[in-house]
């Protein structure tokens, strides 16, 4: 899995496109993703995983986004990860990613809401908010998983652990890295849901015909499409300045920690306006659950906030530059 | 993507922070907001141009530095940073110089691109009409033949910097048929030339760069025609996409911004992350266009969003400053009210938003 990602793209869309829209998060799908080796990209191959880089990985993630699938290889590839460095890890892993987990106040008990898929998994990386990295077998006594569901119907289950907190992963990489490596695969997703929803919605307004033309002759539909494709090339603009500076920063320090956080600022606005955008252009047709356009857009209402709100990554981001002051921000701009 | 040639870039850099530490430590020029268009100051163009940070990417043997759209990016972002008097050079250097170099003869190309390059010819742009704005192609300014040459009449409006400058460039009609994009040709016009007159058009600011230039009977030189006879719609195009996707779409106001930085509050820092994310962003995306343009790609669809995205961002950091001037230093509220005074005219200059976005839907939505 080298650097022809251009193959890396069409294989998933080979796989993805043969599964109806409503089905692309299905476990039958989930299971083919596992036989290819998907959910461990990123991972040495001597550590059991299938090779490849973070980047082929933020590939895959985006491409699944352009396709409206929201199965958890983000999470299953980190979770393969973290915990790489203290055991082998293979495709049958089943492991779910769990971060910034908080204790009560008692510290007896820590939960863990909005974890991806868990109730289909057998065992849990944990990051508690302290940064301790973690395994837990979710058969384990003291260990509640309870269900929840996103707006796009996407298992978010709530973690719950009562007493020991399984094994402590001594070589899982630092929690800021973590963070920084989740939050920018989530904004990859986005820019891929955002284009999906950005080429059925240029495929509508191109085909329908209103007032004897198609609609896409309408300047204002015209300049809507527009401002959709504006957005779309904001993103990835972000997300690439982001993927180069976690490249340079492996442990993502300030640097690309920042990077990120610009990249889910912009991820958090475009996923806004594209969905906003695209129902307005297909009026009442898209409002319908047989026409696809929600599985792209309830994704894009549910994503951004998921990883790190928008809030705490513009706030985090201003600290920095009022922190360090205009020659600090410069040299990050145009290093 | 990797940087090419990155300590040949960061040499420039240093070259250029180093003259422009020097001149504003003399107080030889005052930061200010949109001084790309704003700040005439020939002594500063010439310095830098001694220098070897004009005309860099046009060969040496036409006077320039034989480089990179990268390296340009660099020293021209320093320039823009500081909020340096550019404008003497920055439109000739900018896309003129790059005009003369695709489409120009060789003899034209000897004659003024050293002149660009030594910032010693000051250009001028000859599109807008009182009747051809945002439809540039509707220009009425006839160009007829003559011999040894052509002779031009009518009239050009909204000409920046007209009253400094030493050449023109001339978009003329030279046929007139149905077709308004056809028939269009270009020109290089020395401002000395007899029945080439130059009226000021004060602007809202009461500064004087917009002209009214007048063309009585001007004769033209066959060798100063640039490209072909009635092809110019394409060069104009092309020229304007270069023109569109530089640092100064949304570094206009990056002077204030930069005050700002020290004003702002606790209070303010996630209105400040969200500027700070979308600069990062846009700076990438020129950076982008620089790359596409050196690996000899036409990037119209980035270089349009980039100054769509842009200039929206020069506007935000006006409002966003004059929330916090309320509370700040004179100084801040003087240069908010500078950048104000100008931002009228950054959506409009080089393609008007809403054109921008027609540009990208055509793009878009061809079958």
């Amino acid at each position: 899995m080298s650097d022809d990602r251009g193959e890396l793209r069409r294989l998933i869309a080979d796989v993805v496109d043969g599964t109806p829209i409503a089905d692309r998060s299905s476990d039958e799908l989930w299971h083919t993703l596992r036989g290819l080796g998907l959910t461990t990209v990123g991972v040495d191959e001597a550590s059991g995983g299938s090779g490849g880089d973070y980047d082929d990985l933020a590939t895959v993630v985006r491409t699944l986004g352009i396709h409206a699938s929201g199965l958890p290889v983000a999470e299953a590839a980190l979770a393969a990860w973290a915990l790489s460095g203290d055991r082998a890890v293979d495709d049958r892993s089943r492991i779910a990613f769990a971060m910034d987990g908080g204790y009560e106040a008692d510290l007896s008990v820590l939960r863990v809401p909005g974890v991806p898929w868990l109730r289909n998994e057998s065992g849990v990386v944990v990051y508690d908010s302290s940064g301790s990295a973690s395994y837990v077998e979710l058969d384990a006594p003291g260990v509640t998983v309870h269900p929840e569901v996103n707006l796009a119907d996407e298992p978010r289950d709530v973690l719950e652990i009562r007493g020991a907190m399984g094994v402590p992963l001594e070589s899982a990489p630092p929690l800021a890295a973590a963070r920084a490596r989740h939050a920018l695969l989530r904004a990859a997703g986005i820019a891929g849901a955002a284009e999906g929803t950005y080429r059925l919605t240029r495929e509508y307004v191109m085909q329908r015909e209103q007032f004897g033309k198609p609609l896409s002759r309408i300047p204002a539909v015209a300049a809507s499409l527009a401002s959709m494709r504006v957005a779309l090339v904001q993103l990835d603009a972000a997300v690439e300045r982001a993927l180069d500076a976690l490249r340079g920063d492996r442990h993502a320090g300030q640097a690309g920690s920042a990077a990120v956080a610009a990249a889910a600022v912009i991820a958090s606005e475009t996923a806004a306006i594209c969905a906003r955008t695209a129902h307005q252009l297909h009026g009442a047709m898209g409002v319908t659950q047989e026409y696809p356009l929600h599985h792209y857009t309830k994704r894009l209402w549910s994503w951004p906030g998921e990883v790190g709100s928008e809030e705490h990554s513009a706030e985090y981001l201003g600290g920095l530059a009022l922190e360090h002051g205009e020659a600090t921000v410069w040299n990050a701009l145009t290093s | 993507m990797t940087i090419p040639n990155s300590a040949e870039i960061e040499e420039l850099r240093r070259e250029a922070r180093d003259l422009i530490g020097q001149w504003r430590d003399a107080a030889r020029f005052q930061p200010r907001s949109d001084n790309w268009m704003r700040g005439f100051d020939g002594d500063f163009s010439r310095e830098l141009a001694k220098r070897g940070l004009t005309g860099l990417t046009w060969p040496r043997e036409y006077g320039g530095q034989g480089r990179g759209q990268l390296a340009r990016l660099a020293v021209n972002e320093e320039l823009l940073r500081a909020g340096a008097p550019v404008a003497a050079h920055w439109i000739g250097d900018r896309q003129i110089g790059p005009a003369v170099m695709r489409h120009g003869s060789p003899e034209l190309r000897k004659e003024i691109l050293p002149g660009i390059a030594a910032a010693q010819f000051v250009f001028c742009l000859g599109m807008s009409e009182p009747d051809a704005g945002s439809d540039l192609a509707a220009v009425r300014t006839m160009a007829v033949p003559a011999a040894g040459g052509w002779r031009v009449s009518g009239r050009k409006i909204w000409t920046t910097g007209a009253h400094h400058a030493t050449h023109i460039y001339l978009l003329a009609r030279t046929q007139r048929g149905d077709r308004k994009h056809e028939g269009l040709t270009e020109f290089i016009v020395d401002m000395d030339t007899p029945g080439v007159s130059v009226a000021p058009i004060v602007d809202l600011a009461g500064e004087h760069h917009f002209n009214e230039v007048t063309f009585s009977d001007v004769f033209v030189p066959e060798h100063r025609l640039l490209g072909t006879v009635g092809g110019a719609w394409r060069q104009v195009t092309e020229q304007l996409s270069f023109e569109r996707g530089g640092p100064e779409r949304f570094l206009s106001t990056y002077p204030l911004f930069a005050l700002v930085l020290e004003h702002a509050g606790p209070e303010h820092r996630a209105a400040v992350g969200r500027l700070v994310a979308r600069l990062a962003t846009l700076r990438r995306l020129a950076w982008n266009v620089a790359a596409s343009l050196d690996a000899g790609a036409a990037p119209i669809v980035d270089a349009a969003t980039l100054k769509y995205l842009g200039n929206a961002f020069e506007n935000d950091v006006v409002d966003f400053a004059r929330q916090t001037a309320r509370t700040g230093t004179p100084a801040l509220a003087e240069a908010c009210a500078q950048a104000l005074l100008a931002s009228p005219g950054f959506t409009i200059r080089g393609g008007a938003a809403d054109v921008l976005l027609s540009i990208i839907a055509k793009q878009e939505t061809r079958p």
